[in-house]
């Protein structure tokens, strides 16, 4: 029939007739009226399947309908049947909207019509079971009504269409996915990530689970850093304000072995945490040498490369060194530094560098580049040239202990400024000897402690862990050090924890 | 019909449109990151407070979620998919109001300052515990996975439903309202 739009309900008459009326009125339309056809013809003595009618609407909708065209008030308000055909099933029945609006010629009110079918269908539907498993409402109903153009699916896809939009949707997802997988490194394996840099590590020394992958071995300790008030004038971070504030911290060998024997050359490293009484830290990550022997992260990754030994002589091939020296030769000069700097004999009287550059910003919003040092209280010995081979694997962290115990530590915070045309994106190249240089106060170190038992085990001495008033420099070696201390924190916090070469006894017993 | 039963509410549509690109923007950063040297850095410092940002407004989303009517699902869903949708509406609901609370968590397990931007910080919610730390750490990568691998079959759907059944359902979530007047009388 043109215009009539026939759905199957899951539903039996009465409750589909129910549902209808339900799903009218929580849109807010009227039902005017049911008439059950089948009970007043019981009444009449007569027999007729379950066939009942409804009549329901909304002024606000009709209306303007009426207003195009007076004649179509004889066909509201809107209409819907519910029957039962002769094979049992319930069937739900109106007449379309636009079809409504043809017999009548409304004109110009094609947007309110197409609402109006839109509703009605999804009214319909609702009443009709919404759609159990496949049969939706739509799918079944609509033999009858398609062919007489009254619903809107939309025309049928031809099958090449169909394929065409199977295909574009999957190459969407894939992409999006492809995208992911790029970004997360999967589809670049040679690519250098903090995943594959600590792999490095571990490569290197072996996997010490429970352990930091490089400055496995190491000792912490705690005092105070005192401030004099002049790093006020550089940073506004809350640590240069006069006061004294706590500090924890970790010295260590550099290496990825836990149990390594203590080594005069080996280099020293120092991991402190600043926390002043506003909540924000300050950490950094220092060692004894005055420069970085890498411009950035390829470089340092590649030198760890040259100097891992090799598996028959176990000891470092030189001619790998020399390649490696010769394609980077800012590494070069800075070994040359290195080398030149004269060792001290311990870590009570090592300086400790910042290394790469920062900037600092002070209350009046200027900016400057800096580095810092922890110059020693303790007169400077230089290593004895030969150690003789020391029945003592700790030698250089029971002097320390030893030193702890006797007096307090102290090392001088020293800021130094860059000058305008000094590199901050180079930690291979020592800033001149004149640029300014502001002692900013003193760090006091009172405990040592046993990594075993010291929360300073578990904290990450990332180097751009800053407060505000600090800021990482464009040093590409900054953010690389996060990443990757970041890595190996994460791989060791799960792992178990095995005791470390410094035990809590062999701290006690220098006491 | 009103037009609040064919679309969602107007502050639902601005909430999943606003947080659908965060949110994908935060998965995108975070796996970048992650395996990143040279922008490590600025990647975290722009995921902690975009991930705090997430979180409130997830907590907004599903207030609003609570005292808003939805559409009716479109007829052209069978019973079965109104089901996984409903389900996959709770577990993207769960797990963007857990990510942001296990990112949270694990930095506080994991000894680290809790930076927003400027002196701006936030306290720890859980105790510092190095096997906390590595358990939390491990969920976030995982329930990160979980939202990425959700995010694609609900656009797939959406997409099926646009391409090939064609029934307007985008209209649903549309910024713009789409007049639809009441089925009159």
């Amino acid at each position: 029939m043109e215009g009539f739009t026939t759905i199957e309900s899951h539903a039996g008459p009465i409750e589909t007739m129910d549902r209808l009326e339900a799903a009218i009125k929580s849109r807010g339309m009227t039902v005017f009226a049911r008439i059950n056809h089948a009970s007043l013809a019981t009444r009449a003595g007569m027999n007729l399947r379950p066939t009942e009618v409804i009549i329901f609407g909304n002024p606000r909708g009709g209306t303007p309908l009426m207003q195009a065209k007076q004649t179509i008030g004889i066909d509201l308000p809107l209409k819907a049947l519910v029957w039962q055909d002769e094979s049992g099933k319930t069937l739900l029945s109106y007449h379309e909207p636009r079809w409504l609006a043809q017999r009548h010629s409304v004109e110009g009110l094609d947007e309110t019509i197409e609402a109006l079918s839109k509703a009605l269908a999804a009214i319909a539907t609702e009443a009709a079971g919404g759609s159990t498993g496949e049969g939706t409402g739509s799918a079944q109903g609509t033999s009858a009504s398609q062919r007489a153009g009254s619903v809107t699916p939309p025309a049928r896809l031809s099958l090449i269409s169909l394929l065409a939009r199977l295909v574009a949707i999957a190459a969407i997802i894939a992409a999006i996915a492809a995208l992911f997988l790029y970004a997360g490194g999967w589809l670049t394996p040679r690519a250098l990530t903090p995943a594959r840099f600590t792999d490095r590590f571990e490569e290197l020394s072996g996997r010490h689970p429970g352990f930091r992958r490089n400055h496995a071995k190491g000792v912490c300790v705690s005092g105070y850093f005192e401030s004099n008030g002049q790093g006020a004038t550089l940073s506004k971070a809350s640590i240069f304000q006069p006061g004294r504030w706590p500090v924890i911290g970790r010295f260590s060998l550099s290496g990825g072995n836990p149990y390594q024997a203590d080594a005069a050359p080996t280099v020293r490293g120092f991991g402190i945490r600043f926390s002043p009484p506003d909540g924000e830290e300050w950490r950094t990550a220092m060692v004894n040498l005055p420069v970085f022997p890498a411009r950035t992260p390829q470089a340092f990754y590649e030198q760890l490369l040259a100097s891992a030994p090799d598996p028959a002589t176990k000891k470092p091939d030189p001619a790998k060194m020399q390649a490696f020296l010769a394609k980077y030769p800012e590494s070069a000069a800075a070994i040359h530094v290195i080398q030149s700097q004269p060792k001290s004999s311990g870590f009570e009287n090592s300086t400790f560098n910042s290394l790469n550059a920062f900037r600092f910003i002070n209350a009046a919003g200027t900016k400057v580049a800096v580095r810092w040092s922890l110059t020693p209280f303790e007169p400077f010995t230089p290593a004895s040239a030969s150690d003789p081979a020391s029945t003592d694997k700790n030698q250089l962290f029971d002097a320390l202990i030893a030193s702890v115990h006797h007096h307090p530590l102290q090392w001088h915070l020293i800021i130094t400024v860059a000058a305008p045309e000094d590199p901050t994106d180079n930690a291979t190249i020592p800033w001149p000897p004149d640029r300014q240089q502001i002692d900013v106060g003193t760090l006091t170190i009172e405990r040592v402690e046993s990594d075993d038992t010291s929360p300073a085990r578990d904290i990450n001495f990332d180097p751009l862990i800053l407060p505000n008033g600090m800021a990482a420099s464009d040093d590409p070696i900054l953010s690389a050090r996060s990443a990757v201390y970041s890595q190996s924190f994460t791989r060791r916090e799960g792992e178990h924890k095995n005791p470390s070469a410094v035990s809590p006894a062999e701290i006690a017993s220098h006491e | 019909m009103s037009e609040g039963s064919s679309q969602f509410a107007y502050l639902s549509r601005i909430l999943h449109w606003l947080m659908a690109a965060m949110l994908l923007a935060m998965l995108f950063i975070g796996v970048t990151m992650v395996a990143s040297l040279g922008d490590y850095h600025k990647l975290v410092a722009i995921h902690r407070p975009l991930g705090i940002m997430i979180l409130i407004l997830a907590i907004i989303r599903l207030i609003n979620r609570m005292f808003t009517t939805l559409p009716p699902f479109p007829p052209t869903m069978s019973q079965r998919e109104r089901r996984i949708a409903s389900a996959s509406e709770r577990l993207l609901y769960t797990l963007m109001l857990a990510l942001p609370l296990v990112g949270w968590g694990m930095l506080s397990a994991g000894h680290y300052p809790i930076v927003m931007f400027g002196p701006v910080h936030l306290p720890p919610i859980l105790p510092a515990n190095p096997l906390l730390y590595a358990i939390l750490r491990r969920t976030h990568t995982i329930l990160a996975y979980l939202l990425f691998v959700t995010f694609l079959a609900h656009l797939s759907a959406i997409l099926f439903h646009t391409l090939i059944i064609r029934d307007r359902i985008l209209h649903r979530m549309a910024l713009w309202s789409f007049r639809t007047r009441s089925p009159n009388e």
